[in-house]
């Protein structure tokens, strides 16, 4: 009889022991909180098809960074060895970043701006939104190397955001992360009611010359002389730049046709998925919900804002030195924010909902890769002057 | 003779390995001094001696035996570190510690001198005796206090000592800290980056610019030389005077003159109404339709 008492205690010491490593016994109220975000961008990325490609691994690594657990299990993205921390080195390190930029570069063709190498001026001008972030955050009392990694989401650019975050402020990167590739999904949302607010009626319905028939000469010329360009001006934006170019090089050359395809095909879906697990990941309720995110969000938003703002206004400013017939449509102008290529579908879908036969498409292209380069280059300026 | 040769190549060998060993001590530098160790590492004999660490930057091991430390300026010869022991062996990147306690019968890396903690001089001299490699002026320092590098090769007051180790030598205010106090609202440095960025950015216009004018201008130059055009009209094209374009204005007004745009008949179109029956389709007839051929004439 007490062999059989002393079982069942020892059993129910056993199961209540194993109760308390469970993740139910040891949730809190922040981990339910983060789960439900986690949710909600797996709901955004498969119903609405808003950046599917970003919002699902977000998502899910939001669940998977959320399962509360024991510190003594060392299976957490921050316990030094696990895998989940191996595989965070690299967006810790900045690793992927520059491999998604390679893949890009060998996906991206830069025709219509070689055909029209005005609109990289537009690609310049949409960065605006990343110095207001970044003027904002201090007004606000941000130290200057957390507002230049706030900043940097007025670029649009999810690699770019997290290699400037891991530099610059390392514990921000993941609410930097979120907000950037969040806004990048929103940006169908975000930028019609900006573009309308600067635009008139007459200027909605310009209409473009069409862009000239590009030569392979050109289009191997322009990663090599935009790398030498850009990287002797900015060598700190570097590791961005020389992938970027590298890869469209890659692409342009004509030579290297499998080494293009491995690097816009299995290397950015394999650091896509990477990136996109361990920063949700990242996001663990005691690190993410805090005051710094919520202004992180807020001054997120208002950099893209500013941002499309400041690529409408330039197209029309530059409009005015433009002859009759040469003039460029405004509604190109938030393209130069780089979140290829929705910014451009932004442009061809507001633009036609006034004139149907007028396609946009092609030249907001344009500055959306512009944006692109701008962005790396602004980071660039940034991670110079705060590290 | 064969022999001779060989042995002349042999002695050129040793003279060149000996020219290579002399230039690698060159390059060998003074990379951290404690002269008040009061609570840092002891030595092989338990008391905490003032020490100098030298670093070899070079990709292969260089033997510091042989050459000189002193703290006397006017005596380069003061200590020699004796030749012919393995501890003096400095292997690529590393770095080796030598014992300033003033008893020089301690071993080979320990000097005959102490670092005086009230400030004062160190060298580094090669095996001549003469050339100097490296020397430092260096401050009264606090107990545990070290004179480190920093990355830019310049010496600072350090107390993260790091003896045998990289130096971590960390600098009050970072760069963002000296830039938010200097530029406490950013306008500064958005300015300064906008500025960057449209210059890039134009620079990568005007190029592009360029290269497409140049472009344009070549392709047309080929497409006139295989269409058999002269290259002169091609590229003067435009530059015409006004009287060719009066001429051809005038020609073409004489030419629309002679084109009617209303007519002086009536033009009736009668519409006839052909309506589909089974009976009169070809497709329904039950033989193919006979072809018609021609005659030759």
């Amino acid at each position: 009889m007490e062999q059989g008492t002393g079982f069942f205690s020892f059993l129910f010491e056993n199961l209540s022991n194993f109760w308390s490593y469970t993740g139910i016994a040891t949730a809190t109220a922040g981990h339910l909180v983060m789960i439900i975000f986690g949710l909600a961008f797996i709901y955004m990325a498969v119903k609405k098809n808003w950046e599917p490609m970003l919002l699902l691994p977000i998502g899910f690594g939001i669940l998977v960074g959320n399962i509360p657990h024991l510190a003594s299990l060392k299976i957490g993205i921050y316990e030094e060895g696990s895998v989940l921390n191996i595989l965070y080195h690299g967006v810790k390190n900045g690793w992927y970043p520059p491999l998604i930029f390679l893949g890009i570069g060998a996906m991206t063709d830069f025709s219509t701006l070689i055909s029209n190498p005005k609109l990289l001026l537009i690609g310049a001008a949409a960065q605006l939104g990343i110095f207001a972030a970044y003027t904002t955050a201090l007004a606000v009392g941000f130290d200057p190397n957390q507002a230049g990694a706030i900043g940097i989401i007025g670029g649009a650019d999810g690699p770019t955001a997290i290699f400037l975050s891991s530099r610059l402020a390392p514990d921000m990167m993941g609410a930097i992360a979120i907000a950037a590739y969040s806004y990048m999904a929103l940006v169908p949302v975000i930028q019609p009611p900006v573009m309308k607010l600067f635009t008139n009626h007459k200027e909605r319905l310009i209409r473009m010359k069409p862009p000239r028939v590009v030569s392979s000469n050109e289009k191997i010329l322009f990663p090599i002389v935009g790398f030498l360009l850009t990287a002797f001006i900015v060598p700190s934006g570097l590791p961005l730049l020389g992938m970027l170019f590298f890869g469209n090089l890659l692409k342009e050359s004509g030579v290297t046709r499998r080494l293009a395809e491995t690097a816009r095909g299995p290397i950015i879906d394999i650091c896509t998925i990477l990136i996109g697990l361990t920063v949700g990941a990242s996001t663990q309720a005691t690190n993410f919900l805090n005051w710094h995110s919520l202004g992180i969000f807020g001054l997120g938003a208002a950099s893209f804002v500013v941002a499309t703002m400041g690529g409408v206004l330039f197209v029309k400013f530059f409009n005015l030195f433009l002859k009759e017939g040469n003039k460029m449509n405004p509604l190109i102008g938030n393209a130069g924010v780089s979140a290829v290529p929705d910014s451009a579908r932004v442009s061809q879908e507001v633009g036609r909902h006034y004139d149907p036969t007028n396609h946009l498409l092609m030249h907001a292209m344009g500055p959306n890769v512009a944006g692109v380069i701008g962005s790396a280059v602004a980071a660039g300026v940034l991670l110079g002057f705060l590290s | 003779m064969k022999k001779i040769k060989k042995g002349l190549f042999l002695l050129t060998l040793t003279l060149l390995s000996f020219v290579s060993y002399a230039q690698n001590t060159f390059d060998l530098r003074l990379n951290e001094l404690l002269p008040n160790n009061t609570g840092n590492i002891v030595d092989d004999y338990g008391a905490h001696s003032s020490w100098i660490e030298i670093y070899n930057p070079t990709y292969g091991t260089v033997n510091i035996g042989g050459c000189y430390v002193t703290d006397d300026i006017n005596n380069p010869k003061k200590y020699r570190i004796p030749q012919g022991d393995v501890s003096t062996n400095i292997p690529p990147h590393q770095y080796l510690l030598i014992w300033a306690d003033g008893i020089d019968y301690h071993g080979p890396l320990y000097t005959n001198f102490k670092l005086s903690a009230d400030g004062g001089y160190l060298a580094l001299y090669s095996n001549d005796g003469k050339t100097l490699i490296e020397q430092v002026k260096y401050p009264p320092l606090a107990a545990n206090v070290s004179y480190a590098k920093n990355d830019n090769e310049e010496w600072k007051e350090s107390d993260t000592i790091t003896p045998r180790l990289q130096n971590k030598l960390y600098e009050l205010e970072s760069a963002a800290e000296k830039l938010g106090k200097r530029d406490p609202f950013g306008a500064v440095i958005s300015v300064t980056a906008m500025t960057v960025v449209f210059s890039v950015l134009i620079l990568l216009f005007l190029c592009f610019k360029q290269l497409a004018k140049f472009h344009i201008k070549t392709s047309r130059k080929k497409a006139a030389e295989a269409q058999g055009i002269d290259i002169d009209l091609v590229e003067h094209a435009g530059e015409e005077t006004g009287d060719i374009y009066a001429a051809i204005a005038l020609a073409l007004k004489l030419y629309q003159d002679d084109i009617h745009d209303i007519e002086d008949m009536v033009i009736t179109i009668e519409r006839e109404d052909k309506i589909y029956s089974p009976w009169n389709s070809k497709i329904q007839s039950l033989r193919q339709t006979p072809e018609i051929r021609k005659r030759n004439k």
